[in-house]
């Protein structure tokens, strides 16, 4: 009897091994969030974290609205100084948006790869486990978010949707980026230097942006914005600002250092991009699930 | 009725868990340090001591499951949580036929099972190339203040809980 039980434990022991593999597997490549019961679960615990998050988020609005009231009065002195160069700089782009508007009724072209829609979201919850770099938003597929849009805040983009269930989605942060998700990027006003986003380096906290190109004209300074190219993205999202270039290992491309625009760390509301232009990657997937 | 609390209070812990760190101030998530809630880790332990017996095992199979939901809510790889909540507790299991029941005991327990928790985690995530991290970095990023703060985690929720899991299972004992 007892060779017996110490052979059923032996055996409970490698399936067991032998199970846990098998889900390791098959997690590293599938969407999970695709599967009902995992959304299911997902949801359920999004309820309850919106529940508990309302009263934190209107506690930390209420702090930083106190803040903000003590800065009111210099912020005002600056805001009134600024207020006149707006005027000017409004009337300007009304005729500009006007133009263009003109402009694309001649070339009949009705939508621009820059156009998007946006849809709002509140951070509910941010992963416990901070070696995923992730965040949940109160919003879902019901919404219409669908795995690999941009997510933004007002400062700048801040990641990409990875898994979207009924209610809620989960956020990847750029902090969190490796060479599986990439962004095609261009240096705003300078449309001969474009590259990817290719990871983010945690010493100097910064994302790496590798040139495709080898113009030479990459430096400190300019702003990186993203191109749309990629096919998912809109053009022109803001991701941050070169803070140093150095050529790669092999000494062949430029990789710049680029420090995010947006505050990763402090979020609170942010928006979901769903871009106008058709995009292979989103357009196409709702097809499929149609079809399927 | 009674065999609905231990679920339901790991489910609110795991809710709790993700709360806990958007509540940390700005300055702590700057640094470089991380702070892990094993909570599910603790309760499970705790109930492991205090409620389970020789022959019963819901601690180990409390911390299985909420171990597997977490990573289903807050990662991207399923299983490395389950297994290495599975082990810890396992081997908790083995141990305490020769120890006591008391807040000595606990402490020591606690703080064993978070760092070989821990160090499981690590081991995996570095197989699946998820991190690449040195171990010194890691134990001075991680380990320290992980285990700091979920022994602080153990010293507020022990005086709610040591008696009160000894009680149920006084009571499960007379239902049977």
């Amino acid at each position: 009897m007892p060779s017996f039980l110490r052979k059923r434990k032996l055996i409970v022991f490698f399936t067991t091994i032998i199970l846990l593999v098998a889900i390791i597997g098959y997690s590293l490549r599938a969407d999970e969030q695709s599967n009902i019961a995992v959304q299911f679960i997902q949801d359920t615990v999004g309820l309850f974290q919106n529940i508990v998050y309302q009263p934190v988020n209107f506690i930390i609005d209420l702090t930083d609205n106190i803040q903000d009231i003590r800065d009111v009065y210099s912020q005002n002195e600056v805001l009134k100084e600024q207020l006149q160069d707006y005027k000017s700089l409004a009337f300007q782009v009304n005729e500009l948006e006007k133009e263009n508007e003109e402009l694309r009724t001649i070339t009949e072209m009705d939508k621009a790869i820059s156009d998007y829609s946006p849809i709002k979201a509140t951070v509910i919850s941010r992963s416990p486990e901070q070696w995923f770099n992730q965040v949940k938003i109160n919003k879902g597929r019901q919404h219409g978010i669908e795995p690999n849009m941009a997510v933004s805040t007002a400062e700048g983009m801040i990641g990409k949707v990875i898994g979207a269930s009924q209610l809620t989605s989960t956020v990847q942060l750029l902090t969190g980026f490796d060479v599986d998700n990439r962004i095609s990027v261009v240096v705003d006003g300078h449309e001969d230097i474009f590259g990817l986003i290719e990871g983010y380096d945690e010493e100097s906290e910064t994302l790496l942006f590798r040139e495709l190109t080898d113009s030479g004209d990459l430096e400190e300074g300019q702003t990186i914005i993203s191109s749309g190219m990629g096919g998912v993205f809109p053009r022109g999202l803001l991701i941050g600002e070169v803070s140093s270039v150095e050529l790669d290992q092999y000494g062949l491309t430029k990789i710049a250092h680029v420090k995010p625009a947006a505050d990763l760390l402090n979020i609170n509301h942010v928006m979901v991009i769903n871009r106008d232009i058709y995009s292979p990657v989103l357009d196409d997937q709702d097809q499929l699930e149609e079809e399927s | 009725m009674r065999s609905l609390y231990l679920p339901l209070i790991s489910f609110i812990l795991l809710v709790l868990e993700s709360v806990a760190v958007g509540f940390l101030p700005e300055t702590i998530m700057a640094s470089d340090l991380y702070y892990i809630p094993h909570w599910i880790l603790v309760f499970s332990l705790l109930v492991l001591l205090f409620y389970d017996q020789e022959h019963t095992y819901h601690g180990i199979v409390n911390g299985v499951i909420f171990g597997f939901l977490f990573e289903l809510v807050y990662t991207d790889l399923l299983g490395i949580y389950m297994l290495a909540y599975g082990i810890v507790l396992y081997l908790i299991h083995l141990l305490i036929k020769v120890l006591q029941q008391n807040f000595a005991v606990t402490l020591l327990l606690a703080t064993i099972s978070i760092i070989v928790a821990e160090l499981i985690l690590y081991a995996l995530y570095l197989m699946v190339g998820q991190i690449d991290l040195a171990v010194t970095e890691f134990i001075r990023l991680r380990l320290i203040p992980t285990v700091l703060s979920n022994i602080l985690f153990l010293l507020v929720i022990y005086p709610f809980f040591a008696k009160r899991l000894v009680k149920w299972q006084e009571q499960d004992q007379q239902i049977k």
